[in-house]
């Protein structure tokens, strides 16, 4: 697996905040003894990898995450131990081995893979025991179990049902971190316009493959998406939804109203909390229902009297009476947030 | 001439003791057990004091009698107890194989590096590694106090009073955008000083003939002790 700097430079942080909850949270929760521990401290971690993956949605991100995160819980002991540096590796490789059954990011494949991973918490032991003492100790921990069980009054086959239950709170537990990475990913993607970023990478790899592709026969494109559903406009497909004109700091625009752009694009503007748009440096501006619904917010292509200047085009928001950082520049992407 | 073993060849040795307390057919494990211990005493000599922390040698004896007393049929008395002797001997191994890991995990911690860890596992297949983890290590204080700054404007705000969840959230996507940032901008000065993971140096990684004699030594007693083993009982 081959990372650019910008990838590495991201799993880092990742790394470094799983590594962080290891060392601060799993102390505490080390001290405290409460129930189900290991699984919450799993489960945090795996939502702090799995929210870098959604960043650098490349197959590898998620082991690297927790191998930079294992290696911190090393250097804030002073010396290699064992269970952590098998807890996290495993919690990170299975978590990596379920994502791979998705081809792209998705939020069922986060959920699968957190689940997997904090299940791991459950097997550890068991893992670790058989290493120590060897296949005899599962004979032991049998005869043990049924003497247990003669002596409280129940089935041996109890047993079955509570291994059952505990792998089930696992499995949950696990689940919630995979929905909450999903939707911290986004929410993160949408503050600081994840689309920069890939939209740098997509441009480099477009660039080593160098066949034409649509972006390149038709011109620069705008995309529109929510995270799942995304649709890309070129300028004669603005042109077509709308050709409003709208003012600011006296220069007229042309474009298309934003609230008629979101709902070509699948989204019902009334139904969305917000709205951001990207411009090509990274800098994003996020409108409420009460700006974006305005009839004169557009999404410019041009100005009234001829084509966009060189540094505000291809597109632009025009906001009028909004101060100049709600009316970015080159802008690539409008967000909706539902 | 003194030889050294780097840390490739204490990893070498301690699968080495990993492999052969686990495959060894059980008539030889006393002979692995001793050769580990051995080597153990020679390498790291303050390993051998692992078993003796607390709680270690009554586990290991709770074990044995356990095993001995639920491994398989009474067959054996000692006065008025009655064991199976099937399940001493297992009980036996077990505490032996506890025995021996527990020196061999001391020893290859305590000479270990953690630098070596991570330039084991860049060689491994984790390109970059080096540099992702030389910017987390340094993105460490950064992120407490970023975090801390946070928390104090929450409270501040009183935000922790009412909607708990809703602030909770909004702690953490300030605390990780503020590290996305500060990513940015290491990769940033690192693009601007040329560098590319393509061109940068693996993490140093010590090794020497030590580390080829000591892998040699673990594939002669495996050989000896696994192979052949499994050839006389078969």
């Amino acid at each position: 697996m081959r990372f650019t700097t910008r990838e590495l430079s991201i799993l880092a942080v990742f790394g470094a905040l799983w590594g962080l909850v290891e060392i601060s949270l799993g102390a505490a929760l080390h001290a405290l003894r409460l129930p189900f521990s290991g699984a919450l401290l799993a489960a945090a971690g795996l939502t702090i990898a799995l929210t870098g993956r959604w960043f650098v949605p490349r197959r590898g991100s998620t082991l690297f995450i927790g191998a930079i995160a294992m290696l911190l819980k090393l250097f804030s002991i002073g010396s290699a131990v064992i269970g952590p540096l098998i807890g996290i590796l495993a919690e990170a490789l299975l978590a990596e081995a379920a994502l791979l059954f998705f081809r792209r990011p998705s939020r069922a494949g986060f959920v699968l893979a957190a689940s997997l991973g904090v299940l791991w918490t459950l097997i550890q032991p068991f893992f670790t025991g058989w290493l120590l003492f060897g296949r005899d100790l599962f004979v032991v921990w049998l005869e043990l179990l049924q003497a247990g069980s003669r002596l409280v009054g129940l089935e041996s086959s109890a047993t079955v049902g509570i291994i059952a239950v505990l792998a089930a709170a696992h499995l949950v537990i696990g689940a919630a971190g995979g929905w909450l990475a999903w939707s911290a990913g986004r929410l993160l993607g949408a503050r600081l316009g994840k689309t920069a970023w890939v939209g740098l990478l997509v441009a480099l790899i477009l660039a080593a493959c160098a066949q034409p592709t649509p972006a390149e026969t038709t011109g620069p494109t705008l995309t529109v998406t929510d995270g799942q559903t995304t649709k890309h406009y070129t300028l004669a497909d603005l042109e077509q939804i709308g050709q409003e004109q709208a003012a600011f700091r006296d220069v007229n625009y042309r474009g298309v109203r934003l609230s008629a752009l979101l709902s070509d694009a699948g989204f019902d503007p009334a139904a969305l909390k917000a709205v951001t748009a990207t411009a090509a440096d990274g800098f994003s501006a996020s409108y409420e229902p009460a700006i974006f619904t305005k009839a004169d917010t557009l999404l410019a292509y041009a100005r009234a009297d001829g084509p966009l200047v060189e540094d505000e085009g291809p597109f632009r928001m025009v906001v009028p009476g909004q101060e100049g950082k709600l009316n970015p520049r080159q802008v690539v992407e409008i967000r909706a947030i539902p | 001439m003194k030889l050294a073993i780097h840390t490739p060849g204490h990893l070498t040795v301690f699968v080495g003791a990993l492999a052969l307390m686990t495959l060894a057919p059980p008539p030889r494990l006393p002979l692995a057990g001793g050769l580990c211990l051995t080597t153990a005493a020679l390498l790291y000599p303050a390993a051998l004091r692992a078993p003796l922390h607390p709680g270690w040698p009554a586990a290991l004896a709770l074990l044995v009698m356990l095993s001995a007393l639920l491994g398989g049929p009474l067959d054996h008395s000692l006065g008025a107890v009655v064991y199976s002797g099937a399940g001493l001997a297992a009980g036996a191994q077990m505490a032996l194989r506890a025995l021996v890991l527990l020196v061999m995990v001391e020893g290859f911690t305590q000479s270990t590096e953690i630098s070596a860890v991570a330039a084991l596992c860049e060689r491994a297949g984790l390109r970059g590694l080096g540099f992702s983890l030389g910017v987390a290590v340094n993105l460490l204080p950064g992120l407490r106090q970023a975090s801390r700054q946070t928390w104090q404007s929450l409270t501040m705000r009183g935000g922790l009073r009412r909607r708990r969840w809703r602030a909770l959230g909004l702690y953490l996507a300030a605390t990780a955008a503020a590290a996305l940032r500060r990513a940015e901008e290491v990769a940033l000065a690192a693009e601007t000083r040329a560098f590319t993971p393509e061109q940068a140096h693996y993490l140093p990684l010590a090794i020497g003939p030590g580390d080829f004699i000591a892998a040699a030594l673990v594939a002669l007693a495996l050989l000896w002790i696994v192979g052949f083993g499994i050839l006389i009982s078969s």
